[in-house]
């Protein structure tokens, strides 16, 4: 962080937490673990469905 | 242990599981027969067959060993990431100076939401064109970028060392929930509202027997709820304060009422889509309130 002056005189940034680098490789990396998190949540569930519905013997892979 | 290592830990793990879910899900009729998994299959068929009777359920369906496989695999999976949650959501204060802080937490925050339309959407066309394996595959792939990103990460470590783990401190936020009246009549209300949301877990039947829709557009309908969220909590962080937060909260929980009995009645795939939207914003609103509330 470069920031040189105390908080109470800079102007107020949101965009400040993105500069620092700890916080942003953490920001990155829980976006990307939350995106698959969520996709795995949608194909468990259809997946799940898929499979009971139909009879055995007849795999379903999509 | 410290934290980013069980971070690291919790999130590895979780992805070898999710590999081995692509591996079951792309050669599902290799799956050994075992004792084991045709013994869960059967505990699955009488959980399904509860309250419905056994003749409405396709019990031919529960035969497949592959499919207990794929239940414990993902009771696994999600237990083993659960374990690094409270280190992942601990770490954020640690990781910036004290004054960045807040925005941090509000970055998390709309991340969150955009995870929660790109995932279902992602997943949507991945099972589409290449199947369920796909899916799991990308879970593992993200988790494990993760894990990558927080190597070599520094964080101060906390000034207050915690407390003894006694009863009384495991029950300390429950019972500071039961001293604030107003967070505790909010979460009420969430609680209630999440309740009504359970029809949302329904969704790929809806999706195919009554709207006809594959996964694709299955996984809009899921998207849909977060988008309305999103674009509510734009158009309020725009708008004049509320004046009566009692009244609206009221509103919005009526509101998410209706638009889900709508969409519980709905044979229309844009009409449920647009029911969906509609109780994102109405989350959205509920979700706006908490926050003034906080800020108090």
């Amino acid at each position: 962080m470069s920031d040189s002056h105390s908080a109470a005189e800079a102007p107020r940034d949101p965009y400040a937490a993105l500069r620092v680098p700890a916080y942003r490789r953490y920001l990155i990396g829980n976006t990307l673990a939350n995106i698959g998190r969520q996709a795995l949540g949608l194909v468990a569930t259809w997946q799940i469905y898929r499979w009971t519905e139909s009879a055995p013997g007849t795999w379903r892979t999509g | 242990m410290n934290r980013r290592r069980l971070i690291q830990v919790t999130l590895g793990g979780s992805a070898l599981v999710s590999v081995l879910l692509a591996v079951v899900s792309a050669w599902p009729e290799r799956v050994p027969a075992w004792a084991v998994l045709r013994w869960f299959d059967a505990g699955l068929l009488r959980v399904a067959s509860l309250g419905t009777g056994a003749g409405a359920v396709n019990a031919a369906g529960f035969e497949r060993p592959a499919l207990a496989a794929v239940f414990i695999l993902l009771l696994l999976d999600q237990t083993i990431r659960t374990l690094g949650t409270p280190a992942r959501a601990s770490i954020v204060p640690l990781l910036l100076p004290r004054e960045r802080i807040a925005d941090a937490i509000t970055w998390n925050s709309s991340s969150f939401e955009l995870t929660s339309m790109l995932g279902p959407t992602i997943a949507g066309f991945l099972i589409a064109w290449l199947g369920f394996s796909a899916v799991y595959l990308l879970d593992a792939v993200t988790a494990f970028a993760m894990v990558g990103l927080l190597q070599g990460i520094t964080y101060r470590e906390p000034e207050q060392k915690p407390e003894p783990r006694t009863w009384r401190t495991l029950g300390a936020g429950a019972s500071f929930i039961w001293r604030n009246k107003e967070i505790l009549a909010a979460s009420g209300l969430d609680l209630f509202a999440v309740l009504l949301g359970g029809a949302v877990a329904l969704l790929p039947v809806y999706a195919d027997r009554i709207l006809h829709v594959g996964p694709i557009g299955l996984s809009w309908l899921r998207a849909a709820p977060s988008i309305g969220a999103v674009l509510m909590a734009m158009w309020l962080t725009h708008s004049r304060p509320m004046r009566r937060p009692g009244a609206t909260m009221l509103w919005a929980v009526g509101g998410f009422g209706v638009v889900i009995t709508i969409f519980g009645l709905s044979h229309w795939y844009w009409l449920s889509f647009a029911m969906l939207f509609l109780s994102g914003c109405q989350l959205g609103r509920l979700g706006r309130l908490h926050e003034l509330k906080a800020r108090e």
